[in-house]
């Protein structure tokens, strides 16, 4: 009777597990062996960019979803600011009180589909290189790895932008904050939509 | 083994056991209550263990089931042995009855948690299954129906349930076979092994030059990639089939073992 009940239930909760199509873990790519371009000079499209970006040396993609980090990353915590944008927390540890990178989409639910495009992203841990250039790089390396940027501007009296627009659409999508008594980079903004 | 002698073994320890999930879950919210608010004072604090959405039943009742499951074994033993029942039949109606009672007590935490966490305004309410096999949120983003996820879970709990509860059993199914004085000294040896056991081996090895930390966290590994679990290999979900059919397995080795 024992073998009878447990049956039906192990088939149960194999049917149950094959509802999700999970992604398999993606590992990340040596240091060694990422892709660096040389800036062409007259700008860079959001997809050549995202193309030689590594976040914890996974290379990123564009579009970009919750997929493309592979199941070893998941959105945690959320939480929504007083105009009702709500940011989700990137983490890869259920324990983990600190977000990897703050990621928003398009619409404000807590729910979202991780097919479902990236609209913004925002990394400001030493997990991310773009072209090369990573957290805490001298502001100097900025223009060096990446060349001239569209516009320079100060975010506030700390903080200085460099910003990157799309040379195809015009609009911007990579923000590089600078901070203004360091000299140092201190984060990266991705407008993915 | 008739199926009299068995249905009416199991009828017997069900009626013994059938307040156990309620029980169980009582017990869990009044320590969980007196507990953080004998640690801060207040009545606000009493919630704070459910802050963050860590209301996590499953552990504890796990662990009271474990208790229990030890704690009835001498008793279905002794009274199926008084009605002449074979042991057998009694311990594999104790594995019935337990399983019985571990669904049930799955089924009550489904319920319980949830209205917990909306009691102490939480909007989640976390298992401690999601730690070891990948959080419900995480299933939902991958398309999973937010039911299926529910259903998941509470098949999970309810193996692990009765893993628990039959690990108990078997524990004091052994000690039921030896005699008093024997029972005194293996207490006695687990209770020094259990205070002095890793102090004194890591002293002992380290002089050999083995580092014991990194062969207990190789150890813990291997179970942990036995049991299916999430994190292991990197991944936030872990194999729900593979953990379901260990506990299982296992299950029957602690009734073979009782």
């Amino acid at each position: 009777m024992k073998i009878k009940m447990l049956i039906p239930l192990l088939l149960s909760v194999t049917a149950l597990s094959a509802c999700a199509e999970i992604p398999p873990v993606r590992e990340p790519v040596p240091i060694e062996q990422q892709s660096i371009v040389t800036p062409s000079g007259d700008g860079w499209t959001a997809a050549e960019l995202m193309s030689a970006t590594y976040f914890e040396g996974i290379e990123l993609c564009y579009p970009l979803t919750l997929r493309d980090f592979g199941s070893g990353y998941t959105l945690d915590y959320s939480w929504q600011d007083d105009d009702g944008t709500r940011t989700h927390y990137l983490v890869d540890d259920f324990f983990s009180l600190e977000a990897l990178a703050y990621i928003n989409f398009e619409h404000n639910d807590e729910m979202i589909s991780a097919d479902e495009e990236i609209k913004a992203m925002a990394v400001y841990h030493d997990n991310i290189s773009v072209n090369g250039l990573k957290i805490a790089a001298a502001e100097a390396d900025v223009e060096g790895i990446l060349g001239t940027p569209d516009v320079i501007d100060d975010l506030n009296e700390f903080t200085k932008r460099y910003i990157y627009c799309d040379k195809e659409t015009g609009k911007a999508f990579l923000y590089i904050f600078v901070g203004t008594e360091g000299k140092k980079v201190t984060g990266f903004g991705f407008i993915l939509k | 083994m008739t199926k009299h002698s068995f249905v009416s073994s199991y009828k017997y320890q069900l009626r013994r056991i059938i307040l156990l999930p309620i029980l169980t879950v009582i017990a869990i919210i009044v320590f969980m209550l007196l507990f953080t608010g004998f640690i801060n004072y207040s009545f606000d604090g009493v919630f704070s263990l459910a802050k963050g959405g860590a209301v996590w039943l499953d552990a504890l009742a796990g662990l009271m089931l474990l208790l229990f499951g030890g704690c009835f074994c001498h008793e279905f033993l002794n009274t199926g042995a008084a009605n002449g029942v074979s042991r057998t039949t009694t311990v594999i109606a104790s594995a019935a009855s337990f399983f019985t009672s571990s669904a049930a007590c799955s089924a009550f935490i489904s319920v319980v948690s949830p209205l917990l966490s909306l009691l102490c305004k939480e909007s989640a309410d976390y298992w401690f299954l999601e730690i070891m096999y990948g959080t419900r949120k995480f299933f939902q983003f991958y398309g999973e129906n937010p039911f299926v996820v529910r259903i998941r879970f509470f098949v999970m709990c309810t193996f692990m349930l009765f893993f628990c509860s039959m690990f108990g059993f078997a524990v004091m199914a052994i000690f039921y076979k030896l005699s008093k004085r024997c029972s005194t000294i293996v207490f006695t040896a687990i209770a020094i092994f259990l205070v002095f056991g890793y102090p004194v081996s890591n002293a002992f090895l380290s002089q050999r030059g083995i580092d014991l930390d990194e062969k207990l966290e190789a150890l813990f590994e291997a179970w942990c990639r036995l049991f299916g679990m999430a994190h292991v290999n990197g991944s936030q979900a872990g194999n729900c089939v593979q953990g379901a059919l260990i506990m299982v397995i296992f299950s029957a080795v602690f009734v073979f073992i009782a």
